[in-house]
């Protein structure tokens, strides 16, 4: 008979190696770790793709809102140039007792050394321009009939 | 035995599957990188989102002080998808009593099947927002009535907030968003801008910003909106007083050709275009053609003495007639005026002593400065539809010699309105023809581009032009005082044109004008009155001065100018800093 001290390490090694729950524990090991990072991987994916599509959500959101505030300012827009509009503000001038000033009605005030903004200072004539007539007013054979006395000319 | 049996048809099944993995593997590659790409993807596109337009808000108009002439406001449309609706009775029953339409008509339209591939049955288009807004609120609301299969879609409408105010200036915008007459089919490409298309997915993952369009600029025109409401309250009132068809008044700066405002009687609604059979007229400021009559004297004169045939101080004989080209002309009251000067040509508007400075002229010269004066051609003032008018010349088949004398006083020849107060605004502004225009600047975004006056021409010289003015400002007074206001030096001319019709002229019927100008040393204002087949008077002088008197009263006030004896003190305080 053997005695266990006998047996090398190696075969005790071996034996220890192969039992069959060290392999076990081993790959249900490897495979909760794979696991493990799997879950990890897919729950960041999801908090991230969660984040994203909120954000798209909230993107699609504002861009109505936008657009409805949009046509709001111009509805409010629209109704305030109304409000402004000449004919209602004159109907509301006449309600409350005033009525158009007329030329006669004006009292101007000249300041002296006052030169505001209003000044229209008359000013000097264009210069005397030509009159526009056509450019043109030669026929071709009076053209011809120049040309040929400027050659002769410059000949002679 | 058994077991070789099996292991072959284990290899057959192997072989019959590896077959399948190699075809699916084929068709996966095919479908990735073959011709069938584009289509899969626009399933693709169809599937997870769609298309958008994106089209730019309109520019809006405003006058030249800022106020706004036309803007964009949101109105509705309302559709339905039949195969959606799911109580035709109850929507029928909303929408008849909304829209004020019969229930029979909606309950119709809710059971309407849509043709083709076209899902949609369009059941109102605009509606006002009102109507919109709570029809959407309705939809939003979870114990609201069932109105499935409807759809309320905004849409960008064009709003005129004074109303018909300078509508014919204006024009209108139709439901196709695009400008039709006046600055909003001028300026059409301007000011709406470029619609873009994209692709707007619905998964929250891939939502993207909506594309930018380019934008329509914002127009500012050279009207002034109270001056404008002044000419067309004057107008309107002159129209009623004088019992005319219509008409037109334009004002306008002469330096410039700023054109501060251009009435037209009868107005429009643009904010009711459909419902207004005016709005689908042309505007005859700038496109009807009409014989100017006695205001064209002020051309004749203008040339003749630009061209030396005479003088001031030149007189004639006159005993009621002239005959040119075998055509008898006489005055408007038929009378021999004896003898007279120029002077007195303008201020008793004599046709005969017109006819004669005519041919004191002479043809060519005359046509040349009719021509130099923009007479029959466009003015180009950025108006859409501008007429040219029509100007014979000597040569042309329908040209004869009675023509020149005709011609001379405002007969047989087309000229528009803008583009006789263009022509005599040389006279006003020392002989020079400024462009008439009506934008001042465009600003788009951080753009602006201003608009800068622009001399046409030269038909006479400054002298030329300040010795008529002083001869209108005379003859104004003694041929229609309605036009002068105290205090004020102005300038200008009647005309009372008769209507061309087949074989002759109207015997009844006249078209009224007068141009005038003022202050006459310094004009800042030029204004063309023309009233259509007035009753009350067919005169110039009765009734188209006196509006233009009227009108004036109010428009110094407007543009601030005071009466010449302060302008002048003004003026020589200023010369004396």
């Amino acid at each position: 008979m053997q005695s266990l001290a006998q047996l090398r390490y190696s075969d005790i090694s071996r034996a220890f190696k192969q039992a069959p729950w060290r392999v076990q524990i081993q790959l249900i090991a490897s495979l909760a770790a794979i696991a493990i990072v799997i879950v990890a991987l897919g729950g960041l994916y999801l908090i991230e793709a969660s984040g994203a599509a909120t954000a798209g959500r909230d993107v699609q959101s504002l861009q109505s809102q936008k657009a409805e505030l949009e046509l709001a300012i111009d509805r409010q827009r629209a109704l305030i140039a109304s409000a402004k509009s000449v004919a209602r503000l004159e109907a509301r001038a006449r309600e409350l007792g005033y009525t158009p000033a007329q030329a006669g009605q004006l009292d101007f005030v000249l300041v002296e050394g006052y030169y505001g903004p209003q000044l229209h200072v008359p000013v000097a004539a264009a210069p005397a321009p030509q009159p526009e007539l056509p450019d043109y007013n030669e026929t071709l054979g009076t053209w011809l009939a120049g040309v040929l006395s400027n050659v002769l000319g410059s000949g002679g | 035995m058994m077991a070789e049996a099996v292991r072959g048809r284990l290899k057959a099944m192997l072989g019959v599957f590896a077959v399948l993995i190699g075809l699916i593997i084929i068709r996966l590659v095919s479908l990735q990188f073959g011709s069938d790409v584009l289509y899969f993807e626009n399933q693709y596109q169809l599937a997870t989102g769609y298309l958008v337009t994106v089209t730019p808000p309109r520019g809006r108009i405003f006058d030249r002080s800022g106020e706004l002439l036309a803007t964009n406001d949101v109105k509705y449309a309302l559709g339905l998808s039949p195969d959606f609706v799911t109580d035709p009775e109850g929507l029928a029953k909303i929408l008849s009593s909304l829209l004020s339409r019969p229930y029979e008509e909606m309950y119709a339209l809710t059971l309407k099947k849509p043709e083709g591939d076209i899902k949609y049955v369009l059941i109102q288009r605009p509606v006002s927002a009102e109507i919109g807004e709570k029809l959407l609120a309705m939809q939003r609301d979870p114990l609201g009535p069932d109105l499935s299969g409807l759809i309320v879609e905004p849409m960008q409408t064009r709003v005129y907030p004074g109303g018909t105010l300078a509508s014919h200036v204006l024009g209108f915008v139709g439901l196709d968003n695009k400008g039709y007459y006046g600055i909003e089919e001028f300026y059409n490409d301007i000011l709406a801008g470029h619609p873009v298309v994209g692709f707007q997915p619905v998964v929250p993952f891939d939502v993207a910003l909506n594309p930018t369009p380019d934008q329509g600029a914002d127009l500012y025109l050279t009207i002034d909106r109270e001056i404008q409401y002044l000419a067309e309250q004057s107008l309107a009132k002159a129209v009623e007083l004088y019992g005319a068809e219509g008409g037109e008044i334009i004002i306008m700066e002469p330096k410039t050709g700023r054109i501060l405002a251009l009435a037209v009687n009868p107005a429009f609604d643009p904010n009711n275009y459909l419902d207004d059979p005016n709005a689908l007229k042309p505007n005859p400021a700038v496109s009807a053609q009409f014989e100017p009559g006695s205001t064209f004297k002020v051309l004749t004169m203008a040339a003749a003495l630009q061209s030396g045939a005479v003088t001031p101080e030149t007189t004639y004989q006159d005993v009621g007639y002239i005959e040119i080209g075998g055509v008898i002309i006489r005055n408007w009251d038929r009378a021999a005026w004896g003898t007279q000067d120029m002077v007195g040509i303008l201020q008793h508007s004599l046709n005969v002593g017109t006819a004669w400075v005519s041919t004191e002229m002479g043809p060519k010269a005359f046509y040349d400065y009719m021509s130099a004066f923009g007479i029959g051609q466009v003015t180009n003032v950025d108006l859409s539809g501008e007429a040219a008018g029509h100007l014979k010349h000597p040569g042309d088949s329908d040209w004869y010699e009675s023509d020149l004398g005709t011609n001379a006083f405002g007969q047989g020849i087309a000229t528009t309105p803008i583009q006789l107060l263009a022509a005599m605004s040389a006279v006003a502004n020392g002989g020079a023809v400024m462009q008439p225009h009506l934008l001042e600047r465009v600003v788009d975004g951080d753009k602006v581009h201003t608009t800068q006056p622009q001399v046409l021409g030269r038909p006479i010289s400054a002298d030329v032009a300040l010795t008529l003015s002083s001869i209108l400002a005379v003859s104004v007074e003694r041929e229609a005082d309605g036009a002068l206001l105290p205090g004020y030096s102005i300038a200008g001319k009647t005309g009372t044109a008769q209507i061309p019709i087949p074989g002759g002229y109207d015997g009844e019927k006249t078209i009224a004008s007068f141009v005038g100008w003022g202050p006459v040393d310094d004009p800042r204002f030029i204004v063309l009155v023309k009233l259509d087949k007035p009753s009350a008077s067919i005169w110039g002088s009765d009734t188209a001065a006196p509006t233009f008197g009227e009108m004036v009263k109010r428009l110094v006030v407007l543009m601030n100018i005071p009466p010449d004896d302060v302008r002048h003190q003004m003026a020589a305080q200023t010369a004396g800093q």
